[in-house]
C-alpha cells in the first residue's frame, strides 16, 4: 500500500467516523468480556479474546456502516467470529479439567457460595453443545436481546427464544441432579 | 435457576486489563487522529503535485482541462479514484493554543459566532505546513456527544502563498453544489472517496462548504450530512 493509499484509507475512516470510542468502550467492554467468560470460562482466554475484539473493531471501524446495523451488533459479530475460531482451535483439547484450570480452583478463602455456584455453572456450560453455549453467552453474558441474537446468528427471534428456554430448563435439571 | 440466576455471574473486567486494552487503542487513535486531518489536504494537493511535478506538458494540459471553477475555487471532477500517487509524504501537525495559532499562522483564523448547541471548541488548533511552508493550514475542531455518538465539526483554513499554483481539489462527479456564503461564491460538497470501493461515495455522511475567505485564504467547513446543509451554511455565514 502506498502512502497515498494510506491517506485515502484515512479519509474513508474520517468520513464515516461517528463512533464515540469512549462511550463504546465503557458500555460494550464489560458485555464483550462477559460474553467470552460465559463462552469459554473465567480465564485468560476471555481477556485475550476481549482485547482482540476491540483491537479488531478499531482496525476495521472504517467498514462499520451505522445505517446497516447497530454498533453493538457489529461489534458482537466480530466477537462471535473470534469465539468460533477459538472454539475450532481448541475443541479437541477442551475438557472439564481445562475448564477447571482456566477458572482457577477456588482458594480456601474464596469458597463463598457465589464463587462455588459460578464454578458449577461454568462446568455445566462447558458440557453444552457449541450453539447452545453461544446463545447462553450472548443472552446472559453479553445481555443481548433475543432480536439482537437473532440478527447475529441468523436464527429467527422465536427460535432463539425457544432454544434458550429449553437450554435453561436443561441447565436447571442438571443443576438439581448434580448439586441438589 | 432462572434468568436472574444466570445473569448474576457477570463481573466487571479487571481494571488493569481494561485500562491496558484502552491504552493500546488510544495510542493508535491519537496517531490516526492526526493523520485523519491531513487527508483532505493531501487530496486537494494531489492536483498541485500532479500538475507541477514530473508530468509531460501534454498530459498536464489534458489534466488541466478537467479542472473547473465552482464557487470561486478550482476542482478536478472525476470518477477515477485519486489514490494512485506515489511518494506522498504524510506530514505531522503541531497543536497550539488558539491565540498562539492566530499569532503565528500566516492567514486569518476567524471563528464562527454561531455553533449548534452541544458543540465544544477544542482549545488547540492544529497547524500543518505543506510544501515547505507554501501551503500552511490550520484546523479548528469542535466536538460533541449526542446519543452516544461523536459528531465532529471542524474548520480547515488554508493559506496559499504566491508559490502555489493550479491548486485544485479532486472530487467525485456530482458531489458539488454551487452556493453563496454571505454573498460570496462557495461550494457545498457531499460524500467522500471510499477506499473499499475505490470510488466517490455520496453515501459517506460527510458534508462541507468550501469558499475563499479572502484573496489567499480558503475556508473549508466540515460537518456531517446529519447536521444538514442549512445548519452548516448558517455556521459558515457567521464567520466574518
Amino acid at each position: 500500500m502506498s502512502a497515498q493509499d494510506e491517506v485515502i484509507r484515512r479519509l474513508n475512516f474520517l468520513a464515516r467516523e461517528t463512533i464515540d470510542w469512549d462511550t463504546v468502550y465503557r458500555e460494550e467492554f464489560p458485555r464483550v468480556y462477559n460474553f467470552f467468560r460465559y463462552r469459554f470460562g473465567d480465564g485468560p482466554r476471555a481477556e485475550d479474546l476481549t482485547s482482540t475484539t476491540f483491537e479488531r473493531a478499531w482496525a476495521k471501524r472504517g467498514r462499520y456502516r451505522h445505517d446497516r446495523a447497530a454498533f453493538s451488533t457489529w461489534l458482537f459479530s466480530i466477537a462471535r467470529n473470534l469465539a468460533i475460531d477459538a472454539y475450532r482451535r481448541h475443541r479437541h483439547t477442551i475438557s472439564l479439567e481445562d475448564v477447571e484450570l482456566e477458572a482457577g480452583l477456588p482458594a480456601v478463602e474464596q469458597q463463598i457460595q457465589e464463587q462455588q455456584d459460578y464454578f458449577r455453572l461454568e462446568q455445566l456450560l462447558a458440557q453444552l453443545p457449541e450453539r447452545e453455549r453461544e446463545l447462553v453467552a450472548l443472552k446472559y453474558g453479553a445481555d443481548l436481546t433475543n432480536r439482537e441474537i437473532a440478527r447475529l446468528t441468523g436464527l429467527s427471534e422465536t427460535n432463539v427464544g425457544s432454544i434458550l428456554h429449553r437450554v435453561v430448563n436443561k441447565l436447571r435439571k442438571q443443576w438439581e441432579v448434580t448439586y441438589g | 435457576m432462572d434468568d436472574n440466576f444466570l445473569k448474576q455471574y457477570r463481573k466487571q473486567p479487571d481494571q488493569a486489563f481494561a485500562e491496558a486494552v484502552y491504552r493500546k487503542i488510544s495510542v493508535e487513535e491519537r496517531r490516526v487522529s492526526t493523520m485523519n486531518k491531513l487527508v483532505f489536504a493531501s487530496i486537494f494537493i494531489l492536483a498541485v503535485l500532479g500538475f507541477t511535478l514530473g508530468v509531460s506538458p501534454r498530459a498536464r494540459g489534458a489534466a488541466l482541462e478537467l479542472i473547473r471553477e465552482v464557487g470561486g475555487l478550482r476542482f478536478m471532477e472525476t470518477s477515477d479514484y485519486p489514490g494512485i500517487s506515489e511518494n506522498e509524504e504524510i506530514l505531522g501537525s503541531t497543536n497550539v493554543p488558539l491565540e498562539e495559532a492566530r499569532r503565528i499562522f500566516t492567514g486569518t483564523i476567524s471563528l464562527p459566532t454561531f455553533i449548534p448547541a452541544g458543540y465544544n471548541l477544542d482549545p488547540e488548533v492544529e497547524l500543518i505546513d505543506f510544501q515547505d511552508g507554501d501551503l500552511p493550514m490550520g484546523i479548528v475542531n469542535w466536538k460533541t456527544n449526542q446519543d452516544g455518538k461523536r459528531r465532529s465539526l471542524w474548520l480547515q483554513i488554508i493559506y496559499q502563498t504566491e508559490n502555489v499554483q493550479n491548486l485544485a481539489e479532486v472530487v467525485g462527479e456530482g458531489a458539488m453544489e454551487e452556493i453563496t456564503i454571505n454573498g460570496k461564491p462557495a461550494t457545498l460538497l457531499r460524500g467522500g472517496w471510499n477506499y473499499d470501493t475505490r470510488s466517490y461515495d455520496q453515501d459517506i455522511p460527510s458534508l462541507r462548504i468550501r469558499w475563499m475567505y479572502d484573496e489567499r485564504t480558503i475556508y473549508d467547513l466540515n460537518g456531517s450530512q446529519a447536521m444538514g446543509p442549512e445548519v452548516l451554511i448558517r455556521i459558515a455565514e457567521s464567520i466574518k
